[in-house]
């Protein structure tokens, strides 16, 4: 499990930032076994490494990475290609590094030599693309999520399809905090079979606070509005009349109406009112309109400082799955996950050097119908012949099912006599 | 003049109190106390009662029976209009007997179409308190504040042309109207004077220009089909054949309204010659055209959505399709069709208690029609993956019997309202040369 | 006193569509109306007043009686 305090992307273990990098034996043994399948020296593959790991952790200069293991790769691949000058003078010249890789790789001449770099490469080639990989930034792979104007924080998500697993944690934790009725499911995680992906796959939908959206557009009273602070699009609970035109403008399905008494109300506290007073979380009243939040009182540091920046969903989730931040911010977590998670999943371009840098695939859901989402997934989109399934944890299992209906209805038209849902 | 065109005869219904009358009024007012019950049970426990549900994850339908009707209403609305158009603007004064009736048929149907809107809410307590601070500012991008803003308009100009074209009428009629309704005559009658019969026939001329530009090109043929076509979210409610579409079908239920309270009315009160066949035969005529325009843009929408159509429309339309209640819709519509087809050609077919019983098929299967729109519309978003998406949608009975209550609100507002003025234009029975 | 809800606030620019939409097509036979009640001949600037008194009044009656009903439905069930 990636240690989220970390912000190395390797395996090394790290207190904390002023001491240096530990490799503990378990790492040399597996280091030591994978290397000495090679033809080459296994001490020296661990050293390259060990330091590679250091230069990402800003232990260790690129320069003096370099010059410390010059004499020893010349000597046991025939050429050292790190060209150090040339590292550093790309480096200098632009922001992100962006040529570094098509430059060493210019070096070789041919097909053929490079091709025995990547085998003679071992572990050193690793650590080396590691190294290339990460400032290959110009790219629009490893580029942070920026959205319209970047000063302006605009808080979203990046969510890993790939990491998820279907638990359902996040869907029980958010009903948790938020008191949403059954069947209002402010989060929503769909099992889904595809024709042309093998496996099950995930969804996870949460709104999607978009940065055009139609469902604040048609709101005829302006209840549905977005905060210009950190452009979530909340709800106004004393102004919304439950006319639902939002949840039916709402491509995603994200809105939840208040169609009874809801199951455990809520009101007048720190929680259920933002920073500017007004009425945006809990469950709506009888009658009013509700979806995912974002909680924005916890953005506003009504909850304490350590709430700020995070929502119960990501909090809950335990797969690695959920990343929220400001997304015009490139050192925010959803950022990080990405610049992370494409350095891990690093293309071969060993042989082609023009391909991808990584092989990770992101999309924003619909995009196509110009909403402009804020949710960023990684994985892949469910095409027009998904369909949804059981998945490995049901709704049933976590106790989800929507069984309002029939409580009232059972009863015909009357109901019950007190008028509300039972808890 | 004979008895059956005198100002006498468009005076029966104010003079006569009938058993029958009394018999309707009470099955009126029964219908509506009905739906008070039911409703009563929707404000207190929410609209839990109604067998609406999120759409999504819910696979339920939030827009159903409660839209489809008030979409219904207003298209029967445009009647009016339409009416008073032909008479005032085009001339035609075969029409100008039915005239004030459509008219109120307007007022009526407005009324029960903003009553749905009421019903239809979650928070109907703050439909006034949020709506109108609001208006300034969300009217300038809600298609759903757009709507209301038309609606009102539209009442308030047709409720105003009646008031003015009234003053005429009760001015020369006034020793033959009951006392007891004079505080009633007295305030409808303020500051009239002869002299400004002719100013106000001049401005209701430009009320009816105003109107018949707004109602049928940017009410029904506007902000009601946009707020379904401007969205992103549902497959079946794309494209801008929605406004000719939803016009159509506005035309084809307003005309079929107007056959209905017409033919009541001269039953009811002997109005053979009052109500000539000839306007049943025009009106009918009028249906036929409005009819086929309809079937016409219900085949655009067919045939660009199913035969190369994108996927999601393409299933939409196939949907739409393959549901039976669809083709009973246009069934009722295409009966109504055959039938007035035929009696343009063979004229002795024609018979007005037929053209009226079909008006009703067709009133029927225009709300069918405009309730399946919504419903399939919402059961078919262009984002698939939702499993237990279409959910069923069944109207419940609280759903149902709001349809009985507007219709009995709407006899009920005729029954009231021909005790107090005529429902015939006094013009209708004056001399024509008098009028002109 | 009233329970009046003041709009929120939201980023959505205060000119949209329906500024044009409303402003500038829909109402414009309106507009065109009142001009023809004011300018043409016959007139009478009384009867033109009367007119407006109609659409105003009855504006106002409307909506006034949507709020008393809308009060009762509030003091009954909410």
């Amino acid at each position: 499990m990636p240690d989220k305090s970390s912000t190395s992307t390797a395996d090394g273990d790290r207190p904390d930032e002023s001491t240096p990098l530990q490799f503990d034996d378990e790492w040399e043994a597996r280091a030591s076994e994978r290397l000495s399948e090679t033809e080459f020296d296994t001490e020296l593959g661990i050293e390259l490494a060990k330091d590679a790991q250091r230069v990402v952790a800003g232990e260790l200069s690129e320069r003096a990475f370099h010059e410390k293991h010059h004499d020893a790769v010349r000597d046991e691949f025939g050429e050292d290609a790190r060209l150090l000058d040339a590292v550093l003078t790309e480096r200098e010249e632009s922001d992100e590094g962006e040529g570094v890789a098509s430059r060493v790789s210019s070096l070789f001449e041919d097909e053929s030599s490079r091709r025995e770099f990547v085998k003679k490469g071992g572990a050193a080639g690793m650590g080396l693309s590691m190294l290339l990989g990460s400032p290959d930034a110009g790219s629009a792979s490893t580029a942070p999520a920026e959205d319209a104007d970047a000063e302006d924080t605009r808080l979203g998500m990046v969510i890993n399809l790939n990491n998820c697993d279907g638990c359902l944690e996040c869907v029980t934790a958010c009903k948790g905090l938020h008191g949403t009725s059954r069947g209002a499911h402010w989060i929503y995680v769909m099992a889904y079979t595809d024709p042309d992906l093998e496996h099950e796959n995930f969804f996870v939908r949460t709104c999607m606070h978009c940065a055009n959206a139609p469902c604040e557009k048609v709101c005829p009273v302006g209840a549905r509005h977005t905060r210009e602070k950190d452009g979530l699009v909340l709800t106004d609970y004393d102004i919304c009349i439950g006319c639902r035109y939002c949840m039916v403008s709402c491509p995603y399905g994200a809105n939840y109406f208040q169609w009874g008494d809801p199951d455990s109300p809520r009101q007048n506290d720190h929680f259920t009112h933002d920073e500017r007073d007004v009425w945006v979380d809990g469950p709506p009243p009888n009658g009013a309109m509700g979806k995912c939040t974002f909680e924005p009182a916890w953005q506003d540091g009504q909850a304490g400082e350590k709430l700020v920046g995070t929502t119960m969903c990501e909090m809950a989730c335990q797969r690695d799955a959920i990343h929220f931040g400001d997304l015009n911010d490139p050192e925010s977590d959803p950022n990080q996950h990405l610049e992370e998670y494409r350095a891990n999943h690093p293309n071969d371009r060993s042989e082609f050097e023009d391909r991808n840098p990584d092989t990770v695939s992101t999309f924003r859901a619909m995009e196509e119908r110009g909403t402009e989402p804020g949710v960023i997934f990684i994985g892949n989109e469910p095409s027009v012949h998904a369909e949804q399934v059981e998945g490995p944890v049901t709704y049933e299992d976590k106790g989800l099912i929507d069984d309002r209906k029939s409580e009232i209805l059972d009863d015909g038209p009357a109901g019950d006599d007190d008028g509300g849902e039972l808890a | 003049m004979s008895t059956g065109t005198s100002p006498e005869a468009i005076l029966r219904p104010i003079h006569t109190y009938s058993r029958r009358y009394v018999a309707t009024v009470a099955i009126v007012l029964a219908l509506i106390g009905f739906w008070l019950f039911l409703y009563a049970q929707q404000l207190q426990h929410g609209l839990i009662v109604t067998n609406l549900g999120d759409w999504g994850s819910s696979a339920g339908v939030p827009w159903g029976l409660y839209i489809g009707a008030f979409i219904w209403w207003v298209g029967i609305a445009h009647g009016g209009i339409i009416l008073s158009a032909a008479v005032r603007l085009l001339g035609l004064d075969t029409y100008q007997p039915v005239a004030r009736m459509a008219e109120l048929l307007t007022i009526a149907a407005l009324t029960c179409a903003g009553l749905f809107i009421l019903i239809h809410v979650g928070r109907p307590d703050r439909l006034v308190t949020s709506v109108v601070p609001a208006w300034p500012t969300r009217v300038q991008w809600s298609p759903l504040m757009w709507d209301v803003t038309v609606i009102t308009a539209y009442f308030v100009l047709t409720a105003t042309y009646l008031l003015l074209t009234v003053r005429y009428d009760i001015h020369r009629l006034r020793e033959q109207l009951p006392d007891a309704f004079e505080p009633v005559y007295k305030l409808l009658m303020v500051d009239y004077s002869e002299t400004e019969d002719a100013v106000v026939e001049r401005m209701v001329w430009w009320l009816a220009f105003a109107i018949i530009i707004m109602a049928p090109l940017l009410l029904h043929g506007g902000v009601i089909p946009w707020l379904f076509a401007l969205l992103p979210s549902m497959a079946g409610w794309e494209g801008g054949v929605q406004g000719p579409s939803f016009l159509s079908i506005a035309l084809t239920s307003a005309v079929s309204g107007i056959i209905v309270i017409a033919a009541v009315f001269r039953s009811a009160y002997g109005w053979e010659e009052l109500i000539p066949e000839a306007v049943f035969r025009g009106l009918a005529k009028w249906l036929g055209f409005f009819s086929l325009m309809f079937l016409w843009l219900q085949l655009q929408q067919v045939i660009t959505g199913v035969f190369a159509a994108p996927t999601t429309l393409q299933h939409a339309t196939e949907v739409k399709l393959a549901t039976p209640t669809y083709w009973v819709a246009i069934g009722l519509v295409v009966v109504a069709l055959l039938y007035i087809f035929a009696t343009v050609l063979r004229p002795s077919l024609f018979d007005i208690r037929v053209m009226a019983v079909l008006s009703i098929g067709v009133l029927l299967g225009t709300l069918i029609e405009k309730t399946l729109f919504v419903v399939e519309g919402l059961q078919h978003a262009h984002f698939q993956l939702y499993e237990g998406v279409p959910g069923p949608y069944i109207p419940s009975i609280v759903e149902l019997s709001a349809i009985g209550a507007t219709v009995a609100i709407v006899a009920m507002f005729f029954l009231s309202v021909s005790k107090v003025i005529p429902v015939v234009e006094l013009h209708a029975v004056e001399d024509e040369e008098e009028v002109n | 006193m009233l329970p009046l809800s003041a709009s929120a606030s939201y980023t959505l620019p205060f000119v949209g569509p329906g500024t044009y939409l409303i402003f500038g097509i829909v109402l414009l036979p309106i507009y065109i109306m009142l001009v023809a009640w004011f300018a043409g001949k016959p007139r009478t600037a009384k009867k033109g007043l009367l007119g407006v008194a109609y659409l105003v009044g009855l504006t106002t009656g409307l909506w006034g009686s949507l709020f008393v009903a809308t009060m009762v439905i509030l003091y009954l069930f909410f």
